[in-house]
């Protein structure tokens, strides 16, 4: 991987985050890049769902910069932060389907508001984005009626309702039994492949990212920041952490 | 079962099972030192010989020996502990190297000064203020582009919320504004009676619904019905992360989420007042026919006599506030609450409690100043 030769799509700077007077994480600093799988890693606890939040502008980082094709998502006002919305599109641990509306509603909702498409067309479109995650026939049933696996897929069709160039993903597999896991797995990879979608990835599910991952950062509670950076499988061998090669080690011990 | 002798004054104790030991193996070994504790001793020897740090049931006992022995002031001393973490366990314990126990005592909370309580208190009050002006200017702002773009209103969720919030509590309406005319009735009569004043009673009962008891009867079941409905409503989806999700959309949860609860109950609140306070003049109709010589003309004509329009503009300001206040705090509520069951519970919860409270408050303030608003339009009130 050539990363270094390719375009910026997100850049953190010097992050600190926390709640209230807790610091959780800081001095965060990476770089992603264009159409790069890019898995933010570790054990429970560290802060990394709470990155994630950081990074899709739901919380105010305490002080620090995220860099979304240059524009600080930092210090944007309330306002200015719809533009940023509508750049990447977000897989939430659950799903996080409106429970009121059907699975083709749920898909069309961003489209209805931020396109000028026929119903028609949007209607055609949702249904395009829910075939491409494997849903064909499930238009007009509920989140509530369908499985736990499928609302995560529908999840995914509708953050890529408006073809976002970046995707992020909390915790995809968790929740899902191993076959659906690499499914979304090979589902995640499709779509970067196809598309050139540059996905950001935070889980513990190792297993998962020897298949998918361009680049990992691990972070660690101890010193509340990235302990390691780079390709997960050179990680594994000789990173000069010891917790760390054990941390991506125990996937293959279990087997 | 360890096995305990007296030798002199020292007790024993050897052949801690390494297996463990089972409940009720532990209360019949207390028992057991209990009774001989009960002579001179001064000393309990406990001997942990092939005793693994895991073996919490032994731990256990050492607990149980250490608490007896201090209450009698007697040593305890732990041999032949060949297992490092172990000893390290029971030092964390309290077990020291002279032989005694000193439990851990857990800290007990101080109790914080009032000043600091009081302030925190009055911080919350002042922060809870601070996001409710932001929660209003959301949906006014909401309001605004709805009249800027009138197409992005949901009209089917409107009218969904409408048949739940409305046309689903008229059942409960009339039955709660009958008893309460029949009350007022009843309760009239018995005190203008001693006067010879029971053909004032439809006066009284009139003009008291309308004015009064009609909206804040409905606005308290509404309250209860409505209010804590939308509260957990958005509560479970702020669990569900569904408002997040709206959110990093780019879509104004005030917007989807708020504004067509705020017209439907709007809309019917004062569909309810107006059905709530024909019940409750129709209860104080036939308890004033069955307690007095007055009949049904005579009773409606004088309902008539005694109310005029502002009334009736009184009873349907106060129910469009209501409506307002009960929508947007239950919405409010559910917003804010935390992302767990328990959450959703203290939201619907507290949406009832400020719901009541705000309702009330609007309540005093609209009586008050309704009069002087209709004074200017020359109306005497």
């Amino acid at each position: 991987m050539q990363a270094q030769d390719r375009k910026t799509v997100i850049e953190v700077t010097d992050l600190e985050i926390g709640y209230g007077d807790m610091i959780v994480l800081k001095n965060i600093n990476f770089k992603i890049f264009k159409g790069e799988i890019f898995v933010i890693l570790g054990g429970s606890g560290c802060g990394k769902s709470t990155l994630l939040k950081h990074m899709i502008g739901l919380y105010e980082p305490m002080s620090g910069d995220i860099v979304i094709k240059g524009r600080n998502m930092a210090d944007a006002s309330e306002d200015d932060k719809d533009e940023f919305f509508l750049e990447f599109g977000v897989l939430y641990q659950s799903g996080a389907l409106f429970s009121s509306l059907t699975l083709e509603e749920n898909v069309a909702l961003p489209l209805r508001e931020f396109t000028d498409l026929s119903e028609d067309m949007i209607s055609s479109v949702a249904k395009h984005k829910l075939s491409l995650v494997g849903l064909e026939g499930f238009e007009s049933f509920m989140p509530s009626e369908i499985s736990g696996g499928m609302k995560k897929r529908a999840g995914l069709a509708r953050a890529m309702a408006l073809d976002p160039e970046i995707l992020f993903f909390d915790e995809p597999s968790a929740g899902l039994d191993p076959i659906s896991s690499a499914g979304l797995d090979k589902l995640i990879l499709e779509l970067r492949d196809t598309l050139g979608t540059t996905m950001v990835i935070v889980t513990h599910e190792l297993d998962s990212i020897y298949s998918v991952a361009d680049r990992v950062v691990i972070l660690d509670n101890k010193i509340k920041g990235i302990i390691e950076e780079g390709d997960p499988r050179k990680l594994r061998e000789n990173s000069r952490n010891e917790w760390v090669r054990q941390f991506l080690n125990r996937s293959n011990m279990r087997g | 079962m360890p096995s305990l002798n007296q030798n002199g004054r020292i007790i024993e104790v050897r052949d801690l099972p390494e297996r463990g030991m089972s409940f009720q193996e532990l209360e019949a070994s207390y028992d057991q030192i209990r009774m001989l504790l009960k002579k001179d001793i001064d000393l309990l020897s406990v001997d942990l010989g092939g005793i693994a740090s895991s073996n919490y049931s032994v731990v256990t006992f050492l607990i149980g020996c250490g608490e007896l022995c201090s209450k009698r002031n007697v040593k305890i001393e732990l041999k032949g502990v060949s297992d490092g973490v172990l000893s390290a366990n029971l030092a964390k314990l309290g077990f020291d190297k002279d032989g005694r126990y000193h439990p851990k005592k857990f800290r007990k909370e101080k109790p914080e000064s009032v000043f600091i309580s009081s302030g925190e208190a009055c911080y919350k009050i002042l922060a809870d203020a601070k996001k409710l002006l932001g929660f209003i200017g959301e949906i006014c702002n909401s309001f605004y582009y709805l009249f800027r773009h009138p197409r992005k209103l949901d009209l089917r969720e409107v009218v969904y919320y409408m048949d739940k919030s409305g046309a689903d509590a008229v059942p409960i309406v009339m039955l709660i504004c009958f008893l309460i005319g029949v009350i007022l009735g009843f309760q009239g009569i018995t005190q203008m009676e001693r006067f010879g004043l029971q053909i004032y009673i439809a006066d009284l009962v009139g003009l008291a619904l309308v004015r009064e008891l009609g909206p804040l009867m409905v606005a308290m079941i509404c309250i209860g019905r409505a209010g804590s409905a939308y509260a957990a409503e958005l509560g479970t989806m702020n669990v569900a992360e569904e408002i997040d999700a709206m959110n990093t959309m780019g879509l104004k949860p005030a917007r989807f989420l708020v504004v067509p609860k705020l017209i439907a109950l709007a809309a019917v609140m004062p569909m309810l007042v107006v059905i709530g306070n024909l019940s409750g003049i129709f209860g104080g109709l036939l308890i004033s026919m069955g307690m007095t010589d007055m009949n049904v003309t005579g009773y409606i004509n004088r309902t008539i006599d005694s109310l005029i329009p502002a009334n009736i503009a009184e009873s349907m300001v106060k129910s469009v506030v209501f409506a307002c206040i009960i929508a947007g705090v239950g919405c409010f509520r559910g917003f804010e609450s935390e992302k767990d069951a328990k959450g959703v519970g203290k939201a619907t919860t507290s949406s009832v409690v400020t719901g009541i409270f705000l309702v009330v408050i609007a309540d005093f303030f609209v009586t008050f100043t309704f009069p002087q608003i209709v004074l200017i339009f020359g109306i005497k009130y």
